[in-house]
């Protein structure tokens, strides 16, 4: 395994990869660093440029968006106490507090370690975890992936936003719209109305930056929101701009401990990464010697839930490649760029496509250092981004959305099914139907039309073969596990915010 | 009293939630229900099978119409628990003006939203006929105004230079020809 590992870190050493992952910290950063735009809106939009180029450069590109984008929250809600993204809630909290007291560098500092330090830890465990699980998963058949596949939709869960039902009939959408089309297993031709460009279905791409990205310009629009206000920020003097060799020995402790709680919850395909900067962020202050301090600008408050929230995107990944199961909304649409590169995530990957697949092991590692230069360097830079106006980010951020659903199939009928989504997407945010569940859907959809309609024929239209294959019934058991404790961990969640000093 | 007025507001706010989602649940079950009714019509078969093409979509559609049904009765005993503990309390007299706002934000959102689509369909026009170079600086100034633009020369200029240079790199590097515009061709 190590050679593999130096194999593939060798194989990303490239002036193109090494290109690739920077602009994707960098672009990852500066989207998450704008309110009203986040990570995976960036990865939406430059999702089509993963067309291009090998997936040696595409595939760790968007990786670099997606962990960037999370430290890129953070800025917002340690320099404006606007969290990005709901994780971000708990950085806010000790966070702004530090840049009230004019010491905004090392609350930025001090979230930047914990997300390079969290990230690192879970990108080690994805590494060590994901090759030997695949051994164990070969062993899948149709039946074990039908209720593997059931498992990963109480993903649904933990990103539904208020309402898990409405999450679950985003979902179900999701799967109705993923049959429009010609069917992939018996060949008839479903709800086309005759339209011969929805033949080959809904293109994934038009869908996703429509129902992502226009919602939110739409959203900014209807609010009437102007200029963004400018107000003077002050990084600090030399010690009060940076964390300090002292400070992060001192929260090495609480670093390990966030890290190992991200990681275990975003391996679990259901939680997400708010129960983990929640808990990690509860336990950081249990701990603490000083828990009174906590919400007045204490360095542990802004590096545990940024290590924790950060350990979750590696091992989000666990699932996504060794099962073929996204851990998150992210990871879903980060499984199409490898679909759309004609690699099928699951236990088959690791055999394959080894060199792949160990390609992207490597420049894991690598987008971490990278993330840490670029983002350190630039932290007037972020600043500045903060405060640029609206109406430039966002008549930006429409015409990147037209040009990517472009480049697909140079068809206007994309377009089209862009704007359409886009008004879908935002009539789903106003009524609180979250947009990710419907992605996930989607996307998973024809692997559990597939695995069912495999699963039936073995069975000859019997339903027991569920109870009949013991690996089936512990993934069922799973799953209404799963969802009991999402429930379980919203409700804890929510005495968790009510608990937390205001 | 003050007190008492916020939480009368809280709770209209909280009717008028569960109201939508009484809505949209009947809304949803009618969708699904027409959907379910049809499918037949809308799965053309080539050859046989013995799994029917339509069976899954079928079941997911049941599956949806069960939720919409209990997303509704779940708003509707919500909606009869709020209207049991806001009687008694200080009417809607009170919050009439809360509620006008709410209004009023509705008519202003429905009128940018009319007004952002409107312009984007307008661009795909726009797209057709005079390309992308030409109707994207119209798009991207006519959003901006949406979104607040004040100094719209220095905008246009800006977007102007945006447009050359997105089209350039678009066609160099990832070999992609953007619409040209059928009237010029």
């Amino acid at each position: 395994m190590i050679a593999e590992i130096v194999t593939g870190l060798i194989s990303v050493v490239t002036l193109e990869s090494i290109g690739a992952i920077a602009f994707g910290v960098f672009v990852g950063t500066m989207f998450g660093a704008i309110p009203g735009i986040s990570g995976i809106m960036a990865i939406s939009i430059l999702l089509p440029l993963t067309f291009y180029v090998s997936p040696l450069v595409g595939i760790p590109m968007l990786i670099g968006i997606y962990k960037a984008s999370n430290f890129g929250g953070s800025i917002t809600a340690v320099l404006l106490n606007t969290p990005g993204a709901p994780p971000a809630v708990c950085t806010a909290m000790d966070g702004f507090p530090l840049t009230q007291q004019g010491k905004a560098g090392k609350g930025l500092d001090a979230a930047l370690v914990g997300s390079v330090f969290g990230d690192s830890f879970s990108n080690i465990l994805l590494i060590l975890v994901a090759a030997p699980l695949s051994y164990i998963t070969l062993k899948v058949g149709p039946v074990e992936q039908f209720c593997l596949i059931l498992l990963s939709l109480t993903v649904v869960g933990s990103i539904s936003g208020s309402s898990i039902i409405k999450g679950i009939i985003s979902a179900g959408l999701g799967l109705l719209l993923a049959t429009v089309g010609v069917s992939g297993t018996t060949g008839a031709i479903r709800f086309t109305f005759g339209i011969p460009e929805l033949m080959s279905g809904i293109a994934l791409i038009p869908m996703v930056i429509g129902l992502l990205c226009l919602p939110e310009v739409i959203h900014q629009a209807c609010s009437g929101l102007g200029n963004t206000l400018q107000t003077k920020l002050n990084l600090g003097s030399a010690d009060d701009s940076r964390v300090t060799w002292c400070e992060f020995k001192r929260c090495l402790p609480i670093l390990f401990r966030s890290s190992i709680i991200g990681s275990l919850l975003g391996a679990m395909p259901g939680l997400g990464a708010s129960p983990a900067a929640f808990m990690a962020y509860s336990e950081a202050r249990r701990t603490s010697k000083t828990p009174e301090k906590f919400g007045t600008g204490m360095i542990e408050g802004v590096m545990a839930p940024e290590a924790a929230n950060n350990a979750v995107t590696g091992s989000a990944m666990i699932p996504m490649l060794t099962l073929g199961i996204p851990g998150d909304d992210v990871t879903a649409v980060l499984m199409g760029a490898f679909l759309i590169q004609g690699l099928t995530p699951g236990p088959n990957i690791f055999f394959e496509n080894t060199a792949i697949v160990y390609g992207i092991f490597g420049s894991l590692i690598i987008c971490d250092v990278l993330m840490y230069i670029i983002a350190k360097s630039g932290f007037k830079v972020w600043i500045r981004i903060t405060q640029l106006p609206k109406h430039v980010i966002f008549s930006a951020v429409t015409i990147f959305a037209f040009v990517g659903t472009y480049t697909i199939n140079q068809s206007l009928f994309d377009i089209l099914c862009l704007i359409t989504f886009g008004f879908l997407g935002y009539m789903m945010r106003r009524f609180d139907f979250s947009a990710g569940p419907l992605i996930i859907g989607f996307i998973l959809g024809p692997i559990l039309e597939r695995s069912f309609d495999q699963t039936m024929t073995l069975s000859d239209g019997s339903y027991m073969i569920f109870l009949t294959h013991p690996f089936a019934v512990i993934l069922l058991l799973l799953t209404a596990g799963s969802v009991f404790s999402i429930v379980r961990s919203r409700m804890r969640r929510n005495r968790l915010v009510q608990n937390l000093p205001k | 009293m003050a007190r008492i007025n916020q939480e009368v507001f809280l709770d209209t706010n909280q009717q008028r939630r569960l109201r939508i989602d009484l809505g949209i649940s009947l809304a949803l079950i009618a969708i699904f229900s027409f959907v379910y009714i049809n499918i037949d019509k809308w799965v053309i078969t080539n050859l046989p099978f013995t799994i029917s093409p339509a069976d899954f979509p079928r079941l997911v559609t049941g599956i949806l119409i069960a939720i919409s049904g209990l997303l509704g009765v779940i708003s509707f005993c919500a909606l009869s628990s709020l209207k049991r503990r806001q009687n008694g309390k200080v009417h809607v007299g009170d919050c009439d003006l809360a509620c006008e706002c709410e209004e009023g934000l509705s008519s202003r959102q429905l009128m940018s939203l009319g007004l952002y689509i409107g312009i984007l369909l307008l661009y795909i026009v726009g797209l057709n006929y005079i390309g992308f170079v030409y109707s994207t600086p119209i798009a991207m100034f006519l959003i901006a105004k949406i979104l607040g633009l004040k100094k719209w020369i220095i905008g246009m200029i800006c977007y102007i230079i945006f447009v050359v240079t997105l089209n350039y790199f678009v066609f160099e590097f990832m070999h992609v020809i953007l619409p040209t515009g059928t009237l010029f061709e």
